[in-house]
């Protein structure tokens, strides 16, 4: 169930058709002080990025939240930004890794760099070998289907 | 001092002119809904399968939730191209994201891929001249198949034609006014410009493309076979070519990251403080109500004002002189204005009174709206004896020279020279709207027939050939033609305005074009860099 | 007692010790794998030492790493908590052999009751009633001789891991072979044994204090029938109705095993009132503090006098009953699955009665790596209602916000009619759901109303619109 603002002055949400006049109070950081149609609601909140916790009424409730992607590619393809040398795999083709998972470390202009995963995925082939050189824009990692 | 209406609600009169012009509000928002939302449903559904929305749902998205658009020259292309065109092919408009005034350009790619007509070229250009003079950010929502080829002639090559669009984006950029770019379908050939001439562009990935030929150029040119997305989809001009900023996953996606990037904008002040507005002390419908049926008709713009401005409250300026014009300061949505209304023929002390009030404005830093209905400057031996053409002049010269934003709402008639002096759609008013009874000519249809059939009768008589048939087809065609020309229908349609208003929706029109007209400084004559005066010469 | 005792745990059972140590005037250590350094037992400690190792729940099992921390800190004792490596008769003897005293039974102790097979034995011997278990050497054609349905247990078992029920012979073979393989992961013991499954039962518990002399006192019983997938979720001190015999059943057997410091005796209890032997725990368990609010003794601060040596002390007289809720990282709605997350917001409740033990903090990442108990609410009242009516207030005042838990549905639970009027069994939480009630419109708006307002772009839609556009609304011309 989401809320949609359909006026100001006052503040008006629409929830589930029906249109509810909101008042914010101010409350401490972490607590909630709404008058919703004239009627104090207080509570908790804390918002966990993809999802908002909220606890009214003795009850928490998790609300998810669309979440707009990083604005990255999101091909599966983990592309080198410089040329360079495999040093090691962390992975193997067909391994489920979760976001932050260290891939691939490579190694160039004296610089060793882990490649990590960028989300939950299957790793589908990690087309350099070790110890092989690769040329910038390369594919170092190539993620299959969200795991 | 709070405008007592003189109205009487209950009259004949009241009623008939109030079903008259409800019809005509009515017929406008029915031919603006034609305009809007209907295409062949084949068009639609090649939208559809590509998993595209209309222009109308990403602007909707777009926009903040409940927060107005206006919306700008709806019935662009009306009587032109045959209406292969509603509304040009794009929608531009004023509206609010993440907080902030922008100017909207969006492509409508259910007409010919988005392809631009003429009209959609002035549009656009027209917009980006608003966002210029009024200091706006413009968010382009790209998808279009480049210029409509068979009419390439009539949009490519004059001075306010497409490269104009270029020329405006470029110095928009120099003046720091942000441009952001969201490529939802195709930018081909000069389209591609757009997204690469933004600060910012976001590229939906799959639809998204930018490139200066298409597909079947390129094949056409150097026999090359490449799909959209390979020559210039999200993916290569993210990655490789560094000619679009974010990759998006789906239009969505592009207008959430779109949103957050403006949020990140900075918002310049208003040049000037805005007070608390009261709204009119008379509802807007009565409007209605007011309008005469017939162009010829006269009525107290008193009336109108009232329920225009804050409270219903009007200064009135020398509330006794040059009575045909009403000047004074009042309040709109809480901004200070000088309003000039024609309550008839401007005179030679009502042209003086309008040239000093406006003087008054620009010394004071105050915008003007005028409201036109004028029928022209008093004609006649007794006039121009008093000079009423340098009385006139002197209006046009403090007018056109004015250095506050001017408004200027077409109420009923606007016919010879009293356009001119009333800031007419040459004087580079920030805004000029129109509303549906709107007529417009060089003079009104029935002088203008008699002073032709003047004309040929004096030139039939020389030749001896006197003949009243030949007279009364020249009255019948010349009144045709007036009558086709002169409506408001065919102004909007030529952007002649920036589009025709529902009365009532005047105050809130008015409202949002002060809001952004603030935005840009507005010099006053005593302001006026050094050594440039304020104004030419008055013939005194 | 003791110069300085190293605490190898974490969560809310370090802070638990930690705060005794620190009542009783003794210096602390506490241990911590890298990702716990903001951890509230570190906090808490006098000192702190990192435990490396590349899996973080493994930091806390490397006997070497936490002995080599006693002998850096000068700690003469360590206090193991529970899990982890507090019932491995192998870590006790190690740190005898390294001059550390183990804060718990010796290492002949627990290997005694620690295996189930040999402490079945030994309470039979005492002449407590054992259930006819039947160990099984291969595919359980011996067990099926016990009639269905069964439940396989692990021998090295404990903590309802390796459980297995077995509702017919068509399933013992395949049964068999998993729990076979849970013993091994769980606890690298292989063996396990079959006896008759008791339907709807209730768990009792004994809670014990011995001198390893063959001298033991009880502090009083627990009920802990309240569980999910064969793990305690509610314990409430003392039991109701404990049938005649049992405490000194249990006496029984922690004299005979010559048992010293802090242990349980557990029995299952059948719906005929017959009770059977079920298993000892050898360490300080999770809902210890239901009997340190009915007793008023502090039962970390006993463990440390035993292992220092000391007496036990007087049998405490018991005062009133006490609830205790362990609160999870889990969700109820999906089979109480565990839940991670990020602890956003903590508020704990307050109050005369109610004693939180918490070993989370704000800001701290909960993940699946280990238990997933995070803080438990204790209520102690003069009566049973009054315990509950307390717990049910605490509940409501618990806040805890950024991963799921089961705090919820425990206030459900509480207040549902038969733990109301004490209808307890180990099936409960199966045989009735308690699903959330859908909210009533007025509270889902405002659910939808204060998520929406938690987005930064709805909130400058709601406040940050410039006027007149705030004013002139959903205009469109």
């Amino acid at each position: 169930m989401t809320a949609v603002i359909v006026g100001r002055n006052p503040l008006r949400f629409r929830v589930d058709g029906r249109d509810h006049t909101v008042v914010e109070r101010a409350a401490p950081a972490g607590e909630l002080a709404l008058e919703i149609d004239g009627a104090l609601v207080t509570g908790y909140r804390h918002d966990a990025g993809d999802r908002v916790f909220v606890r009214i009424a003795g009850r928490t409730f998790v609300v998810p939240r669309a979440l707009r992607t990083s604005g990255a590619a999101r091909t599966g393809e983990l592309r080198a930004d410089m040329p360079g040398r495999v040093v090691r795999h962390h992975a193997r083709p067909g391994q489920r890794v979760a976001a932050g998972d260290p891939l691939v470390t490579v190694e160039s202009m004296k610089l060793q760099v882990v490649i990590a995963a960028d989300r939950d995925a299957i790793v589908a082939a990690l087309p350099v070998a070790e110890q092989a050189a690769f040329d910038r824009g390369d594919v170092l990692a190539q993620l299959g289907d969200d795991a | 001092m709070i405008l007592r209406s003189q109205l009487r609600t209950d009259s004949d009169e009241f009623r008939t002119r109030y079903a008259h012009n409800r019809a005509l509000a009515a017929e406008l928002h029915a031919r603006q809904r034609a305009a809007r939302h209907d295409r062949p449903p084949r068009d639609l559904a090649r939208l559809a399968q590509l998993g595209k929305q209309s222009a109308r749902a990403r602007l909707d998205k777009l926009l903040d939730p409940a927060t107005p658009f206006l919306e700008l020259s709806t019935l662009a292309g009306l009587t032109s191209s045959r209406g292969e065109s509603p509304g040009a092919s794009c929608i531009t408009g004023i509206g609010i994201v993440a907080g902030r005034e922008v100017m909207i350009h969006a492509d409508d790619p259910s007409i010919k891929g988005g392809a631009w007509y003429p009209l959609t070229v002035k549009k656009i250009v027209r917009a980006l001249d608003i966002a210029l003079d009024n200091a706006l950010p413009v968010i382009h929502l790209c998808d279009s198949a480049g210029g409509f080829l068979p009419r390439q002639s009539e949009l490519f090559p004059d001075r306010y034609m497409a490269g104009r669009i270029f020329r405006n984006q470029a110095l928009l950029s120099r003046r720091g006014h942000h441009q952001l770019a969201l490529v939802f379908g195709h930018c081909t050939a000069g389209g591609a410009y757009v997204p690469a001439l933004s600060d910012y562009s976001v590229i939906v990935r799959g639809t998204g493309a930018v490139f200066l030929g298409g597909p079947p150029l390129v094949k056409a040119a150097t026999g090359e076979v490449v799909t959209a997305d390979e020559l210039g989809g999200a993916d290569l001009h993210t990655q490789i070519s560094g000619t679009c900023d974010y990759p998006a996953a789906s239009e969505d996606d592009a207008i959430a990251i779109g949103r957050e990037i403006v949020a990140h904008w900075s918002v310049p002040a208003k040049q000037l403080t805005r007070e608390p507005a009261a709204p009119p002390r008379y509802p807007a419908d009565e409007l209605y109500g007011i309008i005469p049926t017939d162009i010829k008709q006269a009525f107290d713009m008193r009336e109108v004002i009232a329920r225009l401005v804050d409270d219903s409250r009007l200064h009135e300026y020398q509330p006794a002189y040059g009575t045909t014009l009403v000047c004074g300061y009042a309040r709109l949505w809480g901004y200070p204005i000088g309003i000039l209304a024609n309550n008839g023929v401007l005179f030679n002390d009502s042209a003086l009174k309008g040239a000093h009030f406006i003087e008054l404005c620009n010394q004071n830093a105050t915008p003007l709206v005028f409201l036109q209905n004028i029928t022209g400057y008093m004609v006649g031996k007794h006039y121009e004896e008093r000079g009423i053409t340098k009385d006139g002049a002197k209006m046009i010269m403090a007018q056109a020279c004015s250095r506050v934003p001017k408004l200027t709402v077409m109420c009923h008639a606007s016919f010879g020279a009293g356009n001119y002096g009333m800031c007419g759609r040459a004087y580079d008013g920030r805004f000029l709207f129109a509303w549906p009874n709107h007529q417009i000519g060089v003079m009104g249809g029935d002088q203008a027939a008699a002073t032709l059939v003047d004309v040929k009768r004096a030139q039939l008589a020389r030749d001896g050939k006197l003949d009243d048939g030949e007279l009364a087809r020249v009255r019948d065609e010349t009144l045709a033609g007036f009558a086709a020309q002169m409506t408001a229908y065919h102004s909007t349609s030529e952007l002649w305005d920036d589009g025709v208003l529902d009365p009532a929706d005047t105050r809130d029109a008015l409202g949002i074009a002060l809001s952004v007209a603030v935005n840009a400084p507005s010099g006053t004559p005593s302001g006026a860099p050094f050594g440039e005066p304020g104004y030419g010469v008055f013939r005194l | 007692m003791f110069r300085r005792v190293l605490v190898a745990n974490r969560g809310e059972i370090a802070c638990r010790v930690l705060r005794t140590l620190r009542d009783l005037g003794v210096a602390s250590v506490a241990v911590h794998h890298v990702t716990d350094r903001h951890a509230p037992h570190v906090a808490l400690a006098d000192q702190r030492v990192e435990l490396r190792h590349a899996v973080p729940a493994s930091a806390y099992l490397d006997a070497a790493q936490l002995l080599a921390a006693c002998a850096a800190t000068g700690a003469d004792a360590l206090h193991p908590g529970y899990g982890f490596l507090s019932e491995s008769a192998g870590f006790a003897e190690a740190c005898a052999r390294a001059g550390v005293v183990f804060v718990g039974p010796s290492p002949e102790a627990i290997r005694l009751v620690g295996d189930k097979l040999s402490a079945r034995a030994l309470a039979a011997r005492v002449g407590v009633p054992v259930s006819p278990a039947v160990a099984i050497e291969d595919d359980g054609d011996a067990a099926a001789a016990l009639g269905f349905p069964l439940l396989i247990k692990a021998a090295a078992g404990g903590g309802g891991k390796g459980m297995r029920i077995v509702r017919g012979p068509g399933e013992l073979a395949a049964q068999v072979a998993l729990a076979r393989g849970e013993a091994q992961r769980y606890f690298g013991d292989p063996r396990v044994y079959a006896e008759p499954l008791i339907e709807r039962p209730r768990h009792l518990e004994v809670q014990v204090l011995g001198d390893g002399k063959g001298g033991a006192i009880a502090l009083g019983t627990r009920d802990c029938s309240v569980q999910r997938r064969h793990q305690k979720l509610i314990e409430e001190a003392p039991a109701p109705g404990v049938p005649p015999g049992l405490v000194d059943a249990a006496l029984a057997i922690m004299r005979a095993a010559r048992y010293g410091n802090a242990g349980t005796v557990e029995f299952i209890l059948a719906p005929d009132g017959r009770y059977q032997f079920l298993e000892v725990n050898a360490r300080l368990q999770v809902e210890h503090p239901v009997t340190e609010l009915v007793t008023g003794c502090d039962l970390v601060a006993a463990q440390l006098q035993i292992a220092a040596g000391g007496a036990l002390p007087d049998p405490p007289a018991l005062r009133g009953c006490a609830i205790e809720c362990r609160i999870c990282a889990e969700e109820p709605e999906h089979d109480f699955r565990p839940a991670t997350g990020r602890i956003g917001l903590l508020r704990l409740p307050a109050g005369d009665g109610v004693r939180v033990d918490s070993g989370v903090a704000e800001g701290q990442e909960v993940t699946a790596g280990y238990d997933s108990l995070l803080l438990k609410l204790i209520a102690h009242g003069a009566s049973r209602p009054e315990a509950l009516h307390r717990m049910q207030g605490a509940l409501a005042e618990l806040v805890v916000l950024g991963v799921a838990t089961n705090a919820d549905y425990l206030a459900r639970l509480i207040a549902s009619e038969p733990f109301r009027r004490g209808k307890v069994h180990t099936q409960l939480i199966a045989e009735h759901p308690l699903p959330p009630p859908p909210p009533a419109p007025e509270l889902a708006a405002a659910v939808a109303i204060a998520a929406a307002l938690a987005d930064p772009d709805v909130r400058r839609a709601a406040f940050a619109i410039p006027e007149p556009y705030a004013s002139i609304g959903g205009f469109r011309n």
